[in-house]
Protein backbone atom coordinates (compact mmCIF):
# COMPACT_ATOMS: atom_id res chain seq x y z
CA UNK A 1 0.00 0.00 0.00
CA UNK A 2 1.43 3.66 -0.62
CA UNK A 3 2.36 5.29 2.55
CA UNK A 4 3.70 2.28 4.18
CA UNK A 5 7.51 3.32 3.08
CA UNK A 6 6.39 6.48 4.96
CA UNK A 7 4.92 4.73 8.05
CA UNK A 8 8.29 3.48 8.79
CA UNK A 9 9.66 6.14 8.49
CA UNK A 10 7.85 7.54 10.75
CA UNK A 11 8.25 4.70 13.58
CA UNK A 12 12.09 5.26 12.85
CA UNK A 13 11.83 9.24 14.01
CA UNK A 14 9.53 8.18 17.25
CA UNK A 15 12.33 6.09 18.09
CA UNK A 16 14.81 7.96 17.67
CA UNK A 17 13.22 11.13 19.41
CA UNK A 18 14.27 9.92 22.66
CA UNK A 19 17.98 9.55 21.79
CA UNK A 20 20.26 11.67 23.46
CA UNK A 21 22.53 11.39 19.85
CA UNK A 22 21.09 11.40 16.32
CA UNK A 23 20.70 8.24 14.23
CA UNK A 24 21.57 7.69 10.70
CA UNK A 25 20.38 9.28 8.03
CA UNK A 26 17.48 6.86 6.54
CA UNK A 27 18.44 7.40 2.82
CA UNK A 28 17.16 4.17 1.38
CA UNK A 29 13.75 4.74 3.14
CA UNK A 30 13.80 8.63 1.80
CA UNK A 31 14.89 7.09 -1.61
CA UNK A 32 11.77 4.54 -1.52
CA UNK A 33 9.63 6.99 -0.32
CA UNK A 34 10.28 10.12 -3.09
CA UNK A 35 10.62 6.94 -6.01
CA UNK A 36 6.76 6.05 -4.75
CA UNK A 37 6.20 9.50 -4.81
CA UNK A 38 7.32 9.81 -8.44
CA UNK A 39 4.78 7.14 -9.20
CA UNK A 40 1.92 8.95 -8.02
CA UNK A 41 2.84 11.79 -9.53
CA UNK A 42 3.26 9.92 -12.93
CA UNK A 43 -0.24 8.35 -12.18
CA UNK A 44 -1.63 12.06 -11.73
CA UNK A 45 -0.28 12.54 -15.34
CA UNK A 46 -2.00 9.51 -16.73
CA UNK A 47 -5.48 10.37 -14.84
CA UNK A 48 -4.81 14.40 -15.91
CA UNK A 49 -4.40 13.07 -19.82
CA UNK A 50 -7.51 10.95 -19.35
CA UNK A 51 -9.48 13.62 -18.07
CA UNK A 52 -8.29 15.68 -20.82
CA UNK A 53 -9.59 13.16 -23.35
CA UNK A 54 -12.80 12.53 -21.84
CA UNK A 55 -13.52 16.28 -21.83
CA UNK A 56 -12.34 16.24 -25.35
CA UNK A 57 -14.93 13.63 -26.04
CA UNK A 58 -17.63 15.24 -24.08
CA UNK A 59 -17.32 18.69 -26.16
CA UNK A 60 -17.90 16.94 -29.10
CA UNK A 61 -20.91 15.24 -27.85
CA UNK A 62 -21.91 18.26 -26.88
CA UNK A 63 -21.35 19.88 -30.10
CA UNK A 64 -23.37 17.16 -31.78
CA UNK A 65 -25.79 17.28 -29.33
CA UNK A 66 -26.32 21.00 -29.83
CA UNK A 67 -26.11 20.55 -33.79
CA UNK A 68 -28.68 17.85 -33.71
CA UNK A 69 -31.09 20.42 -31.45
CA UNK A 70 -30.64 22.67 -33.91
CA UNK A 71 -31.77 20.73 -36.66
CA UNK A 72 -34.62 19.46 -34.67
CA UNK A 73 -35.84 23.32 -34.57
CA UNK A 74 -35.35 23.44 -37.83
CA UNK A 75 -37.68 20.75 -38.95
CA UNK A 76 -39.99 21.87 -36.72
CA UNK A 77 -39.60 25.25 -38.49
CA UNK A 78 -40.33 23.58 -42.11
CA UNK A 79 -43.32 21.50 -40.42
CA UNK A 80 -44.82 24.86 -39.44
CA UNK A 81 -44.02 26.48 -43.36
CA UNK A 82 -45.72 23.49 -45.16
CA UNK A 83 -48.82 23.98 -42.12
CA UNK A 84 -49.10 26.94 -43.58
CA UNK A 85 -48.89 26.39 -46.97
CA UNK A 86 -51.44 23.78 -46.21
CA UNK A 87 -53.89 25.62 -44.63
CA UNK A 88 -53.34 28.26 -47.73
CA UNK A 89 -54.12 25.57 -50.01
CA UNK A 90 -57.64 24.39 -47.99
CA UNK A 91 -58.47 27.80 -48.36
CA UNK A 92 -57.69 27.94 -52.10
CA UNK A 93 -59.81 24.94 -52.60
CA UNK A 94 -62.71 26.08 -50.36
CA UNK A 95 -62.53 29.62 -52.60
CA UNK A 96 -65.78 29.17 -55.05
CA UNK A 97 -64.03 30.53 -57.83
CA UNK A 98 -61.32 27.99 -57.65
CA UNK A 99 -61.57 25.61 -59.81
CA UNK A 100 -58.08 24.23 -60.12
CA UNK A 101 -57.46 21.09 -58.54
CA UNK A 102 -54.78 21.35 -55.75
CA UNK A 103 -54.60 17.27 -54.80
CA UNK A 104 -51.25 16.88 -56.79
CA UNK A 105 -49.80 19.74 -54.41
CA UNK A 106 -51.53 18.60 -51.51
CA UNK A 107 -50.68 14.76 -51.96
CA UNK A 108 -46.87 16.62 -52.24
CA UNK A 109 -46.83 18.70 -49.48
CA UNK A 110 -48.31 15.64 -47.23
CA UNK A 111 -45.44 13.22 -48.26
CA UNK A 112 -43.07 16.27 -47.24
CA UNK A 113 -44.50 16.01 -44.23
CA UNK A 114 -44.25 12.33 -43.23
CA UNK A 115 -40.49 12.60 -44.35
CA UNK A 116 -40.22 15.36 -42.33
CA UNK A 117 -42.13 13.57 -39.52
CA UNK A 118 -39.45 10.78 -39.97
CA UNK A 119 -36.80 12.88 -39.83
CA UNK A 120 -37.91 14.90 -36.45
CA UNK A 121 -37.86 11.31 -34.97
CA UNK A 122 -34.92 10.37 -36.03
CA UNK A 123 -33.28 13.67 -34.76
CA UNK A 124 -35.14 12.83 -31.82
CA UNK A 125 -33.95 9.78 -31.38
CA UNK A 126 -30.56 10.60 -31.80
CA UNK A 127 -30.53 13.69 -29.22
CA UNK A 128 -31.85 11.35 -26.37
CA UNK A 129 -29.05 9.05 -27.28
CA UNK A 130 -26.55 12.37 -27.24
CA UNK A 131 -27.57 13.28 -24.22
CA UNK A 132 -27.49 10.02 -21.97
CA UNK A 133 -24.09 9.39 -23.74
CA UNK A 134 -22.80 12.71 -21.97
CA UNK A 135 -24.88 12.16 -18.45
CA UNK A 136 -22.97 8.34 -18.79
CA UNK A 137 -20.00 10.00 -19.05
CA UNK A 138 -19.94 12.42 -16.88
CA UNK A 139 -20.91 10.35 -14.24
CA UNK A 140 -18.18 8.21 -15.08
CA UNK A 141 -15.93 10.94 -15.22
CA UNK A 142 -17.48 12.35 -12.12
CA UNK A 143 -17.41 9.21 -10.20
CA UNK A 144 -14.56 7.04 -11.01
CA UNK A 145 -11.63 10.27 -12.36
CA UNK A 146 -11.95 12.77 -10.00
CA UNK A 147 -12.17 9.64 -7.21
CA UNK A 148 -8.61 8.05 -8.21
CA UNK A 149 -7.25 11.91 -8.61
CA UNK A 150 -8.06 12.91 -5.19
CA UNK A 151 -6.92 9.87 -3.59
CA UNK A 152 -3.77 10.02 -5.46
CA UNK A 153 -3.33 13.73 -4.27
CA UNK A 154 -4.03 12.58 -0.88
CA UNK A 155 -0.96 9.94 -0.36
CA UNK A 156 1.59 12.14 -2.19
CA UNK A 157 0.34 14.71 0.50
CA UNK A 158 0.64 12.08 3.05
CA UNK A 159 4.38 11.07 2.10
CA UNK A 160 5.45 14.32 2.21
CA UNK A 161 4.02 15.38 5.37
CA UNK A 162 5.68 11.80 6.75
CA UNK A 163 8.74 13.19 4.94
CA UNK A 164 8.78 16.76 6.50
CA UNK A 165 8.37 15.15 10.08
CA UNK A 166 11.42 13.23 9.99
CA UNK A 167 13.29 16.03 8.96
CA UNK A 168 12.08 18.64 11.01
CA UNK A 169 12.94 16.34 14.28
CA UNK A 170 16.48 15.83 12.52
CA UNK A 171 16.83 19.51 12.23
CA UNK A 172 15.47 20.78 15.60
CA UNK A 173 17.89 17.66 17.36
CA UNK A 174 20.87 19.10 15.53
CA UNK A 175 19.64 22.88 16.86
CA UNK A 176 19.59 21.34 20.17
CA UNK A 177 23.29 20.09 19.51
CA UNK A 178 24.16 22.93 18.45
CA UNK A 179 23.34 25.25 21.26
CA UNK A 180 25.47 22.92 23.74
CA UNK A 181 28.30 24.32 22.14
CA UNK A 182 30.42 21.15 22.50
CA UNK A 183 32.34 19.60 19.48
CA UNK A 184 30.88 16.91 17.28
CA UNK A 185 31.71 12.89 17.42
CA UNK A 186 34.03 12.43 14.05
CA UNK A 187 35.31 9.33 12.37
CA UNK A 188 33.24 5.95 13.60
CA UNK A 189 31.44 5.75 16.90
CA UNK A 190 32.57 3.55 19.71
CA UNK A 191 31.10 3.42 22.78
CA UNK A 192 33.69 4.99 24.59
CA UNK A 193 33.79 7.72 22.94
CA UNK A 194 30.16 8.26 23.17
CA UNK A 195 30.34 8.02 26.97
CA UNK A 196 33.36 10.69 26.86
CA UNK A 197 31.27 12.74 25.42
CA UNK A 198 28.34 12.98 27.65
CA UNK A 199 29.19 15.96 29.94
CA UNK A 200 28.24 16.50 33.60
CA UNK A 201 26.56 19.72 32.66
CA UNK A 202 24.81 17.34 29.65
CA UNK A 203 24.05 14.66 32.60
CA UNK A 204 20.80 16.26 33.82
CA UNK A 205 19.53 17.76 30.61
CA UNK A 206 16.75 14.35 29.84
CA UNK A 207 15.58 14.00 26.43
CA UNK A 208 18.56 16.30 24.98
CA UNK A 209 20.67 15.57 21.69
CA UNK A 210 23.93 15.98 23.58
CA UNK A 211 25.83 13.65 21.09
CA UNK A 212 26.39 14.20 17.38
CA UNK A 213 27.82 11.88 14.75
CA UNK A 214 28.65 14.14 11.70
CA UNK A 215 29.14 11.20 9.89
CA UNK A 216 25.43 10.33 10.88
CA UNK A 217 24.62 13.57 9.00
CA UNK A 218 23.25 13.46 5.46
CA UNK A 219 25.22 16.38 3.51
CA UNK A 220 22.62 19.12 3.50
CA UNK A 221 22.36 18.72 6.85
CA UNK A 222 25.97 18.94 7.78
CA UNK A 223 25.49 22.22 6.37
CA UNK A 224 22.61 23.45 7.95
CA UNK A 225 24.41 21.92 10.95
CA UNK A 226 27.19 24.82 10.47
CA UNK A 227 25.17 27.63 9.19
CA UNK A 228 22.98 27.50 12.54
CA UNK A 229 26.27 27.70 14.53
CA UNK A 230 27.12 30.55 12.06
CA UNK A 231 23.62 31.93 13.05
CA UNK A 232 24.35 31.06 16.75
CA UNK A 233 27.30 32.93 17.08
CA UNK A 234 25.66 35.86 15.12
CA UNK A 235 22.88 36.38 17.89
CA UNK A 236 25.26 35.93 20.55
CA UNK A 237 27.61 38.60 19.88
CA UNK A 238 24.61 40.87 19.75
CA UNK A 239 24.23 40.08 23.85
CA UNK A 240 28.29 39.69 24.72
CA UNK A 241 27.96 40.45 28.23
CA UNK A 242 25.32 37.67 29.07
CA UNK A 243 26.52 33.92 28.24
CA UNK A 244 23.57 32.75 26.37
CA UNK A 245 24.64 29.00 25.89
CA UNK A 246 25.57 28.65 29.09
CA UNK A 247 24.14 26.37 32.15
CA UNK A 248 20.08 26.95 32.53
CA UNK A 249 19.98 26.15 35.68
CA UNK A 250 19.60 29.24 38.60
CA UNK A 251 22.79 30.61 40.34
CA UNK A 252 22.58 29.01 43.78
CA UNK A 253 26.62 29.33 45.41
CA UNK A 254 29.34 31.50 43.95
CA UNK A 255 32.20 29.60 45.13
CA UNK A 256 31.88 25.21 44.22
CA UNK A 257 34.33 22.67 45.42
CA UNK A 258 34.99 21.00 41.75
CA UNK A 259 36.88 17.62 40.81
CA UNK A 260 39.12 17.45 37.83
CA UNK A 261 37.83 14.20 35.44
CA UNK A 262 40.38 14.34 33.24
CA UNK A 263 43.50 15.65 32.58
CA UNK A 264 44.22 18.93 30.34
CA UNK A 265 47.14 20.57 31.20
CA UNK A 266 47.30 24.18 32.47
CA UNK A 267 43.97 25.65 31.54
CA UNK A 268 43.98 30.02 31.85
CA UNK A 269 40.41 31.29 32.12
CA UNK A 270 39.87 34.81 31.96
CA UNK A 271 40.56 34.97 35.95
CA UNK A 272 43.94 32.87 36.66
CA UNK A 273 44.81 29.42 35.42
CA UNK A 274 44.65 25.85 36.63
CA UNK A 275 46.94 23.38 36.39
CA UNK A 276 44.29 20.40 35.55
CA UNK A 277 45.69 16.81 37.01
CA UNK A 278 42.80 14.25 37.20
CA UNK A 279 41.25 13.80 40.34
CA UNK A 280 42.55 16.81 41.69
CA UNK A 281 40.49 19.21 43.53
CA UNK A 282 39.59 22.96 43.54
CA UNK A 283 37.55 25.68 45.26
CA UNK A 284 36.76 27.94 42.59
CA UNK A 285 34.27 30.31 41.64
CA UNK A 286 31.58 29.14 39.94
CA UNK A 287 31.09 31.58 36.88
CA UNK A 288 35.16 31.06 35.98
CA UNK A 289 35.20 27.55 35.59
CA UNK A 290 31.41 27.10 34.01
CA UNK A 291 33.04 26.41 30.87
CA UNK A 292 35.55 23.82 31.59
CA UNK A 293 32.71 22.17 33.51
CA UNK A 294 30.55 22.16 30.35
CA UNK A 295 33.53 20.87 27.95
CA UNK A 296 33.58 17.96 30.69
CA UNK A 297 36.90 18.72 32.24
CA UNK A 298 35.64 19.61 35.66
CA UNK A 299 32.53 17.80 38.11
CA UNK A 300 30.90 19.99 40.20
CA UNK A 301 30.84 18.58 44.07
CA UNK A 302 28.02 19.00 45.61
CA UNK B 1 13.04 23.40 20.40
CA UNK B 2 16.16 24.82 21.81
CA UNK B 3 15.15 24.81 25.27
CA UNK B 4 15.02 20.98 27.10
CA UNK B 5 11.41 19.79 26.95
CA UNK B 6 11.85 19.30 30.29
CA UNK B 7 12.15 23.30 30.98
CA UNK B 8 9.24 23.84 28.65
CA UNK B 9 5.88 24.72 30.19
CA UNK B 10 7.31 24.13 33.52
CA UNK B 11 9.41 25.52 36.16
CA UNK B 12 12.44 23.19 37.83
CA UNK B 13 12.31 23.61 41.70
CA UNK B 14 15.95 25.59 41.34
CA UNK B 15 14.20 27.95 39.52
CA UNK B 16 11.01 28.33 41.70
CA UNK B 17 13.75 28.53 44.65
CA UNK B 18 15.40 31.25 42.80
CA UNK B 19 12.03 32.97 42.48
CA UNK B 20 11.97 32.72 46.34
CA UNK B 21 15.63 34.19 46.70
CA UNK B 22 14.36 37.48 45.34
CA UNK B 23 11.88 38.58 47.99
CA UNK B 24 12.66 40.56 50.86
CA UNK B 25 13.69 39.15 54.64
CA UNK B 26 14.63 41.08 57.82
CA UNK B 27 17.89 40.64 59.16
CA UNK B 28 20.19 41.96 61.77
CA UNK B 29 23.68 42.48 60.91
CA UNK B 30 26.38 42.13 62.94
CA UNK B 31 28.80 44.32 61.15
CA UNK B 32 28.23 47.76 59.53
CA UNK B 33 28.47 47.70 55.59
CA UNK B 34 27.72 50.89 53.36
CA UNK B 35 25.39 50.63 51.01
CA UNK B 36 25.56 48.86 47.57
CA UNK B 37 23.69 49.94 44.52
CA UNK B 38 22.66 46.96 42.49
CA UNK B 39 21.42 46.68 39.00
CA UNK B 40 18.26 44.64 40.14
CA UNK B 41 17.60 46.02 43.95
CA UNK B 42 19.94 48.17 46.26
CA UNK B 43 21.20 47.21 49.53
CA UNK B 44 20.82 49.53 51.85
CA UNK B 45 23.34 51.23 54.83
CA UNK B 46 23.60 48.11 57.47
CA UNK B 47 24.38 48.76 60.76
CA UNK B 48 25.22 46.63 63.02
CA UNK B 49 21.95 44.91 65.51
CA UNK B 50 20.08 47.43 63.73
CA UNK B 51 16.82 45.66 61.38
CA UNK B 52 17.12 46.05 57.44
CA UNK B 53 15.67 44.24 55.15
CA UNK B 54 17.17 42.95 52.18
CA UNK B 55 16.73 40.23 49.74
CA UNK B 56 17.10 36.52 50.79
CA UNK B 57 20.06 35.94 48.21
CA UNK B 58 22.12 38.72 50.57
CA UNK B 59 21.17 37.35 53.25
CA UNK B 60 22.45 34.05 52.75
CA UNK B 61 25.47 35.05 51.89
CA UNK B 62 26.12 37.24 54.56
CA UNK B 63 24.64 34.51 56.82
CA UNK B 64 26.90 32.34 55.02
CA UNK B 65 30.05 34.56 56.12
CA UNK B 66 28.68 35.08 59.85
CA UNK B 67 27.79 38.75 59.17
CA UNK B 68 24.67 38.57 60.45
CA UNK B 69 21.80 36.77 61.53
CA UNK B 70 18.17 36.26 59.61
CA UNK B 71 15.06 37.45 61.76
CA UNK B 72 12.49 34.15 60.75
CA UNK B 73 9.28 35.49 59.07
CA UNK B 74 6.51 35.45 61.58
CA UNK B 75 4.87 32.84 59.89
CA UNK B 76 7.22 30.15 60.32
CA UNK B 77 7.25 29.40 64.56
CA UNK B 78 5.42 25.71 65.57
CA UNK B 79 2.41 27.78 66.88
CA UNK B 80 1.53 29.56 63.58
CA UNK B 81 1.58 26.36 61.45
CA UNK B 82 -0.07 24.10 63.73
CA UNK B 83 -3.31 26.85 63.74
CA UNK B 84 -2.64 26.27 59.68
CA UNK B 85 -2.63 22.61 60.40
CA UNK B 86 -5.65 22.47 62.01
CA UNK B 87 -7.29 25.24 59.80
CA UNK B 88 -6.57 22.69 56.86
CA UNK B 89 -8.25 19.76 58.78
CA UNK B 90 -11.26 21.62 59.53
CA UNK B 91 -11.90 22.89 56.25
CA UNK B 92 -11.14 20.23 53.88
CA UNK B 93 -12.50 21.86 51.20
CA UNK B 94 -9.96 25.07 50.97
CA UNK B 95 -6.17 25.56 51.11
CA UNK B 96 -5.31 27.78 54.35
CA UNK B 97 -3.39 31.11 53.63
CA UNK B 98 0.27 30.59 53.49
CA UNK B 99 2.87 32.82 51.69
CA UNK B 100 3.61 31.90 48.18
CA UNK B 101 6.61 30.23 48.82
CA UNK B 102 6.55 29.17 51.88
CA UNK B 103 7.71 25.77 51.29
CA UNK B 104 10.95 27.05 49.67
CA UNK B 105 11.55 30.05 52.26
CA UNK B 106 10.93 27.60 54.94
CA UNK B 107 13.32 25.05 53.41
CA UNK B 108 16.30 27.19 53.01
CA UNK B 109 16.20 28.77 56.36
CA UNK B 110 15.97 25.32 57.69
CA UNK B 111 19.01 24.20 55.71
CA UNK B 112 21.40 27.09 56.45
CA UNK B 113 20.19 29.28 58.97
CA UNK B 114 18.61 26.81 61.52
CA UNK B 115 20.12 28.42 64.49
CA UNK B 116 18.20 31.81 63.91
CA UNK B 117 14.53 30.27 64.47
CA UNK B 118 12.91 30.61 66.98
CA UNK B 119 11.70 27.16 67.44
CA UNK B 120 13.65 23.66 67.69
CA UNK B 121 14.26 22.78 63.47
CA UNK B 122 12.77 19.35 64.06
CA UNK B 123 9.68 20.10 65.31
CA UNK B 124 9.21 22.94 62.43
CA UNK B 125 10.08 19.97 60.07
CA UNK B 126 7.92 17.59 61.21
CA UNK B 127 4.89 20.06 61.39
CA UNK B 128 6.18 21.58 57.89
CA UNK B 129 6.19 18.32 56.85
CA UNK B 130 2.66 17.37 58.35
CA UNK B 131 1.02 20.80 56.46
CA UNK B 132 2.83 19.59 53.34
CA UNK B 133 1.05 16.74 53.54
CA UNK B 134 -2.48 17.76 54.51
CA UNK B 135 -2.16 19.60 51.61
CA UNK B 136 -1.01 16.98 48.72
CA UNK B 137 -3.90 15.21 49.77
CA UNK B 138 -6.23 17.72 49.38
CA UNK B 139 -4.77 18.66 46.00
CA UNK B 140 -5.32 15.24 44.75
CA UNK B 141 -8.98 15.49 45.75
CA UNK B 142 -9.43 18.04 43.94
CA UNK B 143 -8.18 16.96 40.74
CA UNK B 144 -11.57 14.84 40.25
CA UNK B 145 -13.26 17.94 39.77
CA UNK B 146 -11.06 19.01 36.60
CA UNK B 147 -13.24 20.01 33.67
CA UNK B 148 -12.87 21.50 30.34
CA UNK B 149 -13.48 25.06 31.53
CA UNK B 150 -11.79 26.13 34.77
CA UNK B 151 -9.69 25.00 38.15
CA UNK B 152 -9.92 27.08 41.35
CA UNK B 153 -6.61 26.71 43.64
CA UNK B 154 -6.74 29.57 45.80
CA UNK B 155 -4.15 29.56 48.70
CA UNK B 156 -1.89 26.90 46.94
CA UNK B 157 1.59 28.00 46.78
CA UNK B 158 4.12 28.10 43.72
CA UNK B 159 5.46 24.79 43.99
CA UNK B 160 2.62 23.46 45.05
CA UNK B 161 1.30 24.45 41.51
CA UNK B 162 4.73 23.71 39.61
CA UNK B 163 4.13 20.02 40.99
CA UNK B 164 0.15 19.57 39.24
CA UNK B 165 0.82 21.43 35.83
CA UNK B 166 2.63 18.89 33.61
CA UNK B 167 -0.62 16.75 34.73
CA UNK B 168 -3.53 19.37 35.01
CA UNK B 169 -2.94 21.13 31.59
CA UNK B 170 -2.92 18.07 29.34
CA UNK B 171 -5.90 16.64 31.05
CA UNK B 172 -7.76 19.61 31.16
CA UNK B 173 -6.86 20.08 26.91
CA UNK B 174 -7.95 16.88 26.27
CA UNK B 175 -10.90 17.29 28.09
CA UNK B 176 -11.72 20.05 26.32
CA UNK B 177 -11.02 18.84 22.85
CA UNK B 178 -13.59 16.39 23.87
CA UNK B 179 -15.92 18.74 24.72
CA UNK B 180 -15.96 20.91 21.74
CA UNK B 181 -16.14 17.96 19.26
CA UNK B 182 -19.13 16.01 21.09
CA UNK B 183 -21.05 20.09 21.36
CA UNK B 184 -20.32 20.68 17.45
CA UNK B 185 -21.15 16.88 16.96
CA UNK B 186 -24.48 17.36 18.75
CA UNK B 187 -25.05 20.73 16.59
CA UNK B 188 -24.77 19.45 13.62
CA UNK B 189 -26.71 16.26 14.86
CA UNK B 190 -29.45 19.05 15.92
CA UNK B 191 -29.20 20.79 12.29
CA UNK B 192 -29.85 17.81 11.22
CA UNK B 193 -32.55 16.93 13.11
CA UNK B 194 -34.16 20.15 11.96
CA UNK B 195 -33.43 19.53 8.55
CA UNK B 196 -35.49 16.01 8.87
CA UNK B 197 -38.24 17.68 10.66
CA UNK B 198 -38.58 20.20 7.91
CA UNK B 199 -38.49 17.74 5.45
CA UNK B 200 -41.65 16.15 7.28
CA UNK B 201 -43.44 19.33 7.58
CA UNK B 202 -43.67 19.78 3.78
Amino acid sequence: MYGDTANKLILDAKRSSNLSSIPIYQSDLIRDIVKETNDLNKDVDYLTGVHDEITDQLNVLTEQYNESIEKLQDINRQRLELDKKLKEIEKKERDPRNTRDFSSERSEITAMETVLLKRKENTAELVQDLSKDIEQINEKHSKINQCQLFVTHLSMRRNKRCLLAYEKLRADKIAEFAWLNIDPVEGTPSSTTMESNVTPITKNLTNYTTSLDLNNLNHFEQDFFKQYQDLIMNFKSDFEDIDLSGDLNAPTNIFIDVRVLKDGGEVTTEYGSFNLIKDSQFFVRKSDVERLIQQGYLEEIV
Amino acid sequence: MVLPSGLQGNFPPSEITFFAENELITILPRYSIKKIDLIGTRIPNLRAMRREQVPLWVALILKAQDKCSIVPPKWLNVVFLKEKYDDEVRKPLQFSDLPWNWLEVSKILLEKAADDLLDPADQLRSVIQDLREVRLVKSKKGLRELNESNIQLNGLSLLEINEIRPFVIPVMNKLRKLHETTQSNNDTLRDQDMDDASDDDY
